[in-house]
């Protein structure tokens, strides 16, 4: 009996939205008002915002692939993230005056107005830790730390003078991925899975691999979905065990027994929708099914067993490890299968300098190399698969670190470190329509910050989002009252890097 | 501010419609109401000569700041403006005395002579000289029979600049200020005074910086989406600044490498240079029959437009393994629009490849880790669009990758895991050149320090 109260009050409700008065109503200026604002719109000099009306929420089929703005460089995006932000110094930023300051007590003016995470007083300058050279016929710098990469110089492009806002690890992780230092705000692989849907109606389409032992400070709000809705937060898989938690049958439930249960509930499910239409329903009953999918699809992909020797030697895997080298093969086996987002964590690359366990000449020294050659290995085999040219491959920290030495509350340390900078850094991008061999923006002469082409963290979500075919600043979600983006009000792509 | 007076001036092409409607009403309503059968008019006409001043005067006013912009320029916007000004003018005359007799008529013959001048100047202005000629323009431009014979100037680089740039940098307009159309008028530059070529360093110079930008970019040249000008027209734009941008001569004399060689053949047959185009093509087919869609849909392909606003498709079988002849043959309504198709790790096989041929447009094709052999490659080169094919990890061998040699548009070729040698892959590189074939079978070294870690010293 109360559902039928329910069901008519639902008719009611649904009966004062449309009445002929209304009707009327609408027809008298309603449409003129419709062909105002379009031809206003145009006028105005902004494009006619098609994107929205598109990409509305689809409660059935929240995933399915969409159309972006316009025709995109890249379908799928690699993100490496190294955790911690590793020292741009010791790696691409090659700057020989700094050498000549080794030691040397650091001038106030570099200290003025600054902020620091843990220099306190005056410290000393510290030189270079590396030996560097240049490469390839661009003749980037880059360390000898990284003796596989220094191969593929000529294959990306660099971005010398990146530039944040935050100086601590989880409010810059935060910046960068959700364009926010705060919490709330959608992850980019969010937004993008939001916006393109993903290919592979098996997989998700945002995928999160963490390594290095520890999560990122930023925590799961990292790969979270703000307020988008939840569909699109990023699937954080495992490289060991089950590759997704709670997605593998209970004891003694056999695929059989499972399909017929979840038969049930989406029949009850159906007839509840018939009767409510509430879209969330359908939704709930996608989910399901997806699920139900998932539980086949994601341990064959997720697993990297049967991979060939030789791809194992070329990465350096490790089968059962949780390992950067596992994580980025298993992302390219990602990609190829269609998955839109893959975003790895590495965590350890904080080289403050308190002990040989976060030093820059030791602790360091190991993370690049265990970064080194994965890393070149992925790049090497998305080439000969004919994947890199449409999958954007990103790598970098979430800010730089100070030409300083750090001195930790006034004590100069024993151990080689710097602190935090988020003046200054390096990130590289590559395949996806990005330039080959280039390098855009500069640091001054001790690489303390930028002083050519900087570009913000806004700057390289906006280019992001360009290569996948989107204007950053058209890609919104209604919320509050307002539409949000990603970039808020900031962002320009950077048209310097891209081919 | 400014901008917001620029904006006023569009309105001029609307405006203009105003008095030439009204005014010749007038005159027609004057001279009509000299019969008695039509006298009633007479009593309209004041009004329509009143109306139709306002709409000239605006016009006029519109029109002066449109001329301000600099897209326009010559002795016609001269002439069209001051008959503009005239045909106001005239018209308020006409409102303000009442001339006796057959006088109103004269003036009313001399105003709508002035309107006709004023429009057809318009006219000009707007859409280029001539353009009430019955002749179709594009005329079919003789085909050159030996490239290398050929004057450079005239008859390689005039032509590319006219199909893209002659409609607003020529004598019909002039954007920025900038007109091609002559060697005297490209040293002369544009707005900003910057010479636009640097000779022998193209990329310097601005006429092929803003082909390079990316398309949002509102420095792009052309402007208009869609109208990029293909790669090989860019290429041999480079390659004559780079060689000095001379004005005389014939081709041969210019040194050449292998790619531009191969380019400028493709100019002996005028379509080769717009088929090299990129990884789609220029092209638009129109709309796709959207019922075609739900059955792929069905059976868990990917069907999506490359853009909005674009009626290119690509389809991706990613969630589909088994793909057979009926599978195929839903493809068919949509084959003139299918530019990307991605068959995977598919069971596509020879077989199916006849389909493939159907679609005239395919560029960009994924038939790694498929069934296909040399028989069913051999075919592709049929395909007049083809920019992209990746056949890694197929039976394909050497014999049947060799025959792509006549696939005159591809551009990338991917060859890693066929049935090929080492040595065979690169001769194939070579053969094949001035495609760019990736053989794969990168190796990166083990290394002693990837597997050793450094110790502190303590």
């Amino acid at each position: 009996m109360s559902i039928d109260k329910l069901v008519k009050e639902a008719q009611m409700v649904s009966l004062t939205h449309q009445t002929r008065r209304l009707f009327l109503k609408d027809l008298t200026l309603g449409l003129g008002g419709l062909a105002l604002g379009s031809l206003m719109g145009t006028a105005c000099g902004r494009k006619p915002n098609a994107i929205n009306q598109d990409i509305l929420f689809d409660p059935m089929n929240p995933l399915s692939p969409r159309i972006p703005h316009y025709v995109a460089k890249a379908k799928s995006v690699i993100y490496i993230h190294l955790a911690g932000a590793p020292s741009q110094l010791e790696l691409f930023d090659y700057k020989p005056e700094l050498a000549k300051l080794d030691k040397k007590t650091c001038p106030p003016s570099l200290l003025e107005g600054k902020q620091f995470a843990f220099i306190r007083g005056v410290p000393t300058m510290l030189g270079p830790q590396a030996n560097f050279k240049q490469r390839g016929e661009s003749g980037a710098w880059v360390s000898d730390h990284l003796p596989h990469f220094a191969n593929l110089a000529d294959e990306v492009s660099f971005l010398k003078a990146v530039y944040t806002d935050q100086f601590n690890h989880a409010p810059a992780q935060l910046m960068m991925h959700t364009g926010s230092a705060r919490f709330g705000r959608p992850s980019m692989g969010s937004w993008i899975t939001y916006g393109l849907g993903s290919e592979n109606s098996d997989l998700p389409g945002f995928v999160v691999l963490n390594s290095g032992g520890v999560d990122p400070d930023g925590g799961k709000h990292l790969w979270g979905s703000g307020f988008l809705p939840s569909v699109y937060q990023g699937v954080q898989c495992r490289s060991k065990g089950d590759p997704v938690l709670f997605l593998s049958d209970p004891k003694g439930i056999n695929r059989n027994l499972r399909k017929a249960s979840i038969k049930a509930i989406n029949n009850i499910n159906h007839i509840a929708h018939e009767e409510f239409q509430d879209p969330e329903i359908l939704s709930r009953i996608a989910q399901y099914e997806m699920a139900f999918r998932m539980q086949v699809s994601v341990p064959d992909v997720m697993s990297i067993d049967k991979e060939p020797e030789y791809i194992h030697q070329m990465y350096g895997t490790k089968l059962g490890e949780t390992s950067l080298a596992n994580n980025l093969l298993l992302a390219r086996k990602l990609v190829e299968k269609g998955v839109r987002y893959v975003q790895l964590y590495d965590w350890g690359w904080d080289s403050h300098g308190t002990s040989h366990n976060d030093d820059l000449e030791v602790s360091f020294v190991n993370k690049c190399r265990s970064m080194d050659k994965p890393v070149s290995a992925l790049l090497l085999d998305l080439k000969q698969r004919g994947l890199l040219d449409e999958t954007l491959v990103v790598w970098g920290g979430e800010f730089g670190r100070t030409p300083m030495q750090e001195n930790r509350n006034g004590v100069p340390l024993k151990f080689a470190g710097r602190d935090h900078n988020p003046d200054a850094f390096t990130m590289w991008m590559a395949g996806g329509g990005i330039k080959k061999g280039y390098s855009h923006g500069q640091t001054d002469e001790i690489g303390y910050t930028g002083v050519e082409g900087r570009t913000s963290i806004f700057d390289i979500q906006a280019t992001i989002l360009n290569q996948l075919g989107f204007d950053h600043e058209q890609l919104t979600y209604q919320f509050q009252g307002r539409p949000f983006r990603l970039t808020d009000v900031h962002g320009e792509v950077i048209k310097e890097i891209i081919a | 501010m400014e901008n917001f007076i620029q904006y006023i001036g569009k309105f001029h092409p609307l405006l203009v419609h105003l008095p030439i409607g009204i005014l010749i009403a007038a005159v027609l309503f004057d001279f009509l109401s000299k019969k008695d059968k039509y006298k009633t008019l007479g009593a309209s006409v004041k009004m329509l000569y009143f109306l139709g001043t306002l709409g000239a005067s605006a016009s006029c006013l519109t029109g002066y700041i449109l001329s301000t912009s600099g897209e326009y320029a010559g002795s016609s916007l001269q002439f069209h403006q001051w008959f503009g000004i005239a045909v106001a003018l005239l018209g308020l005359a006409l409102y303000y005395f009442r001339f006796k007799g057959n006088w109103s008529l004269y003036f009313g013959g001399l105003l709508f002579i002035l309107l006709s001048v004023t429009g057809h100047l318009g006219g000009t202005l707007t859409h280029g000289e001539g353009y009430l000629s019955l002749k179709s323009k594009n005329s079919i431009r003789p085909v050159l029979t030996n490239v290398q014979e050929a004057a450079v100037y005239k008859e390689v680089i005039v032509p590319i600049l006219a199909d893209n740039c002659y409609k607003c940098h020529s004598d019909k307009k002039q954007k920025g200020q900038l007109r091609l159309d002559t060697p005297e008028l490209i040293a002369k530059g544009g707005k900003s005074g910057v010479p636009i070529i640097k000779a022998g360093n193209s990329d310097e110079s601005e006429l092929i910086s803003r082909l390079h930008l990316p398309l949002n970019d509102d420095m792009h040249m052309p402007p208009k989406k869609g109208s990029e000008l293909s790669d090989a027209q860019i290429k041999i734009l480079e390659w004559w600044i780079n060689e000095g941008a001379i004005y005389e001569g014939k081709v041969k004399s210019l040194t050449q490498d292998k790619t531009i060689k191969h380019l400028l053949e493709g100019l002996e047959s005028p379509q080769l240079v717009k088929k090299t185009s990129s990884i789609y093509p220029n092209i638009d087919p129109g709309p796709f029959q959207l019922e075609a869609i739900p059955p792929l849909k069905e059976i868990r392909a990917v069907v999506l437009p490359l853009g909005q606003n674009s009626n290119l498709l690509g389809i991706n079988f990613v969630n589909v393994e088994k793909v057979s002849l009926e599978i195929m043959e839903l493809l068919m309504p949509l084959k003139e629009h299918i530019v990307w198709l991605k068959l995977s790790e598919s069971s596509f096989n020879d077989s199916l490849v006849s389909y493939l041929l159907e679609m005239p447009y395919l560029s960009k094709l994924f038939l790694d880790h498929t069934a296909i052999t040399d028989q069913g490659l051999e075919q592709l080169i049929h395909l007049d669009h083809l920019y992209f094919l990746n056949i890694v990890g197929t039976k394909t061998t050497q014999k049947g990758i060799e025959r792509l040699t006549q696939a005159s548009t591809l551009d990338q070729l991917f060859i890693y895991q066929t049935q090929t040698t080492a040595a065979e892959k690169s001769q194939l590189v070579s053969v094949l050149s001035p495609v760019n074939v990736d053989t794969g079978g990168y190796i990166v070294p083990t290394l002693v320090v990837d597997t050793t870690l450094v110790h502190g010293r303590d």
